[in-house]
């Protein structure tokens, strides 16, 4: 992690930090609706299939830092793994998605785990986030989903990009434990990541 | 004039069109005079049912085919005619029969309802059906494709751009898998696209240095923008009435033409690409550059006119080195994959 350039706020000079968190999970698993849920706080339930790979950005301030979140989308289709895989080994983070109205995309998360530590993954921070749990018809319980997180040690969100629940909890979760776990990020700019996450779940619950 | 009810502006095929500005319009209200024009110059092969020959044709074509006129012109540029009339008169409709086969089913399912939501036809059950019949039946005459996603697009865009008309979509599919784009474009690995995508690269480097060393400055490579240019042949790149231009070019003169576009696309931008400083924004304006570009008359100039000669022997030369590149990379991936499966199946660990 390096510190890059520092950026001029209002009248006052931001420091800016930069992590790279990455999407993992199956195909139409609800990936690109997260994070385009978070990076621009809307839903778009008609998004369509993304072909390689997508981007988006969201800067957080925390006093007088600036903390900017490169959030990578990466396809899910079975044919992408070579376009995904360069992405793995620089990944600071990931949210490993899975849909709760397909039960084959929870039993693919082990195979996505694979997949990224196959690649070099091995100390990315992983969440584990169930989307579209807004739908009538559930094909995964969430007792379920938060025992197979529990088994492996994630952290586990259920969440909605529709209604938004969720989803700003989990984001500002996960954006702490990386600044806890990167080397040489300042102590109270993780102090301060902690809060908000803290004050998000609050929101949540 | 009696108040008409506000609607959402739609291309000439009912593709939904968003105008960030009124200068979009303005480019689409060219683009339609354009059409007017070059029906007259159409008129008389319409009239014979024949194309013109040699560099007539070329000409009509990278000027563009008028819309009503695409159906015709791309079965026999491309060589679907040719493929279609290779098989007996009931090959598709015996795919159909044998859609059990197909190993792409699902795939397919989880694309349909995302392929075009907002367009009126393909977004509802008719067209839905019809282009689930197209991708499953291809999967079946070409098992070692199958599906792969970013097809959908394409077969959506050439389904209108063709009236419908569902047998000819699925031989002009064909003939983009099978003899226009370079092979294992679409298979499993894509190991075809990366070769594309290495070769892009490195043209990049020969047409626009400086772009190129702004790149790699970034660590941004062409596979993060150009990846979706070269599976979908930019049908869910570009506005659907600009990618059916590309299309003209791309059935008449081959996959050459998507690395034309490619530089076209990055030259035109270059001013505000060179002016990032990260990956990502980077990607982000290409994006909405592309998202957006209605002037595509324009663009196509700049491909055929501004970017210096691209002959198919240079591009099948870089090809060759990178295609080597490529497989060479693939087999350490398979290797690595042999090794972490060996470690993981050794008791104790």
């Amino acid at each position: 992690m390096r510190a890059a350039k520092a950026a001029s706020g209002k009248n006052k000079r931001a420091k800016l930090y930069r992590i790279k968190v990455i999407s993992m999970g199956d195909n139409a698993a609800g990936k690109s609706c997260l994070i385009k849920r978070y990076c621009e706080e809307k839903f778009v339930s008609k998004y369509i299939p993304t072909i390689g790979v997508d981007y988006g950005v969201k800067p957080n301030k925390y006093n007088d830092y600036e903390l900017r979140v490169n959030l990578w989308d990466l396809a899910g289709g079975p044919d992408y793994t070579e376009v995904r895989n360069e992405f793995y080994k620089e990944a600071q983070g990931c949210v490993l998605v899975y849909d709760v109205t397909n039960r084959a995309s929870f039993e693919a998360l082990e195979g996505w785990l694979e997949e990224s530590r196959k690649y070099g993954a091995e100390n990315m921070v992983v969440f584990v986030a169930a989307t579209k749990t807004d739908q009538p018809v559930r094909k995964v319980f969430e007792k379920e989903g938060r025992e197979w997180a529990q088994s492996k040690g994630f952290p586990f969100f259920e969440v909605s990009a529709s209604s938004g629940s969720g989803v700003k909890a989990l984001f500002t979760s996960l954006f702490a434990r990386i600044l806890a776990t990167v080397p040489g990020m300042p102590e109270d700019l993780t102090a301060l990541a902690v809060q908000q996450a803290n004050s998000a779940r609050g929101e949540d619950a | 004039m009696a108040a008409q009810p506000q609607q959402a502006p739609t291309d000439v095929y009912g593709f939904r069109v968003e105008l960030p500005g009124p200068q979009q319009l303005i480019d689409m209200q060219r683009q339609r005079t354009l059409y007017a024009l070059h029906e007259k110059s159409w008129a008389k092969y319409v009239e014979k049912h024949k194309l013109p020959s040699g560099s007539t044709l070329k000409r009509l074509v990278r000027e563009g085919i008028p819309p009503q006129l695409r159906s015709w012109v791309w079965m026999e540029t491309s060589g679907a005619r040719e493929m279609r009339a290779a098989q007996t008169p009931s090959y598709y409709s015996n795919l159909l029969r044998a859609q059990a086969l197909s190993k792409s089913t699902a795939q397919v399912e989880l694309d349909l309802p995302r392929t075009f939501p907002n367009h009126p036809f393909l977004a509802a059950e008719e067209g839905r059906a019809a282009m689930r019949r197209i991708l499953t039946a291809y999967s079946v005459h070409n098992a070692n494709v199958g599906y792969c996603q970013g097809l959908n697009f394409t077969v959506g865009v050439v389904l209108v751009a063709v009236g419908r008309d569902e047998e000819a979509a699925f031989w002009l599919l064909a003939a983009l898998v099978e003899r226009i784009c370079f092979p294992g474009s679409f298979g499993h690995t894509l190991s075809g696209c990366h070769v594309e995508m290495r070769t892009l690269q490195e043209l990049v480097g020969e047409k626009l240095p400086r772009l190129h060393a702004h790149m790699a400055r970034l660590g941004c490579d062409t596979s993060l923008i150009a990846t979706d240019w070269f599976l979908t042949l930019y049908c869910s790149s570009m506005p659907p009435e600009s990618a059916a231009r590309v299309l003209d070019a791309l059935f008449h003169e081959g996959a050459k033409i998507l690395f034309r576009v490619a530089l076209a696309l990055l030259k035109s931008a270059e001013a505000a690409l060179l002016k990032t400083d990260n990956a990502g924004d980077f990607m982000r304006v290409v994006k909405d550059w592309v998202t957006h570009l209605y002037n595509i008359d324009q663009l196509m100039e700049v491909a055929f006119d501004g970017i210096g000669s691209l002959s198919l022997a240079t591009v099948d030369a870089v090809r060759k080195h990178k295609e080597a590149e490529v497989k060479e990379f693939m087999q350490q991936r398979a290797q690595q994959r042999a090794q972490v499966r060996t470690q993981q199946s050794r008791p104790g660990t």
